[in-house]
């Protein structure tokens, strides 16, 4: 679970932010510390899908916004991620 | 470490500087900078130099150099294995000996000739070890250009 661009996304779920703010909040819930090539790579091909958007600034810190399409795309791919743990963690019980 | 985070940024497409490059230098000023950053805004200005050009643009330099890196490798490689072949002239009449037989300007043009149909001229030597290293470096370039296009990651 430490795909870059569903760590953003669930970072953006939360509000707005921007890089360095994301870097915090992903090191805080998901104990990974994401690179700056990393985390901007995951940003550019987020905002070329259409999945995250900047919300206007006049800072040099440009803070980015969770579009619909990246909402529910983050959703699905938990729901299914969700599923899988719950179908382990079953197994291992009754191994 | 920040200056050095900050020059390999230059690294990165101009396109992409023009976009995203004063949120970048905002993100590496606000960032506690680590050693491993900058293999990782490195590996980040590979990547994206790689994804946001074209197909031909990055597997023929690709392929230039892999063939390259491999002949240098090939030539430096000591070959491992040795060919060797014993040719034994046996009389056909028992009365005679070989030497009686065949001169030795004879039995040197035997020689040769059994060399030439056993071995092709140019995968002599180290020449099939220079076609492995070459055939590999071209083979393992392509894919790996073609993974790191279409990888969405």
């Amino acid at each position: 679970m430490t795909d870059p661009t569903i760590l953003v996304l669930s970072s953006l779920a939360g509000g707005d932010k921007h890089g360095y703010a994301m870097m915090e909040d992903i090191e805080g819930f998901a104990a990974v510390r994401l690179g700056p090539g990393t985390l901007y790579g995951a940003i550019t091909r987020l905002e070329k899908i259409g999945w995250i958007a900047p919300v206007k600034s006049q800072d040099r810190r440009q803070p980015y916004t969770i579009t619909g399409a990246g909402r529910e795309h983050l959703h699905d791919h938990l729901t299914n991620l969700g599923k899988i743990a719950r179908t382990g963690l079953r197994r291992l019980e009754n191994s | 470490m920040r200056r050095i985070l900050k020059l390999l940024t230059r690294l990165y497409p101009s396109a992409w500087r023009n976009r995203y490059g004063t949120e970048y230098e905002a993100l590496l000023d606000d960032a506690t900078p680590r050693p491993q950053d900058a293999f990782n805004v490195l590996w980040g200005a590979i990547k994206m130099q790689l994804t946001s050009r074209s197909f031909v643009r990055i597997i023929f330099p690709c392929t230039i150099a892999g063939a390259l890196i491999a002949a240098v490798i090939s030539f430096t490689v000591p070959p491992r294995y040795v060919s060797q072949t014993t040719v034994t002239i046996i009389a056909v009449d028992k009365s005679q000996t070989p030497d009686k037989l065949l001169s030795r300007a004879s039995k040197a043009a035997k020689i040769d000739e059994f060399q030439s149909v056993n071995s092709h001229p140019r995968l002599t030597k180290n020449g099939c070890v220079h076609l492995f290293w070459v055939t590999t470096c071209i083979l393992v370039n392509v894919p790996t250009c073609l993974s790191m296009r279409s990888s969405p990651k």
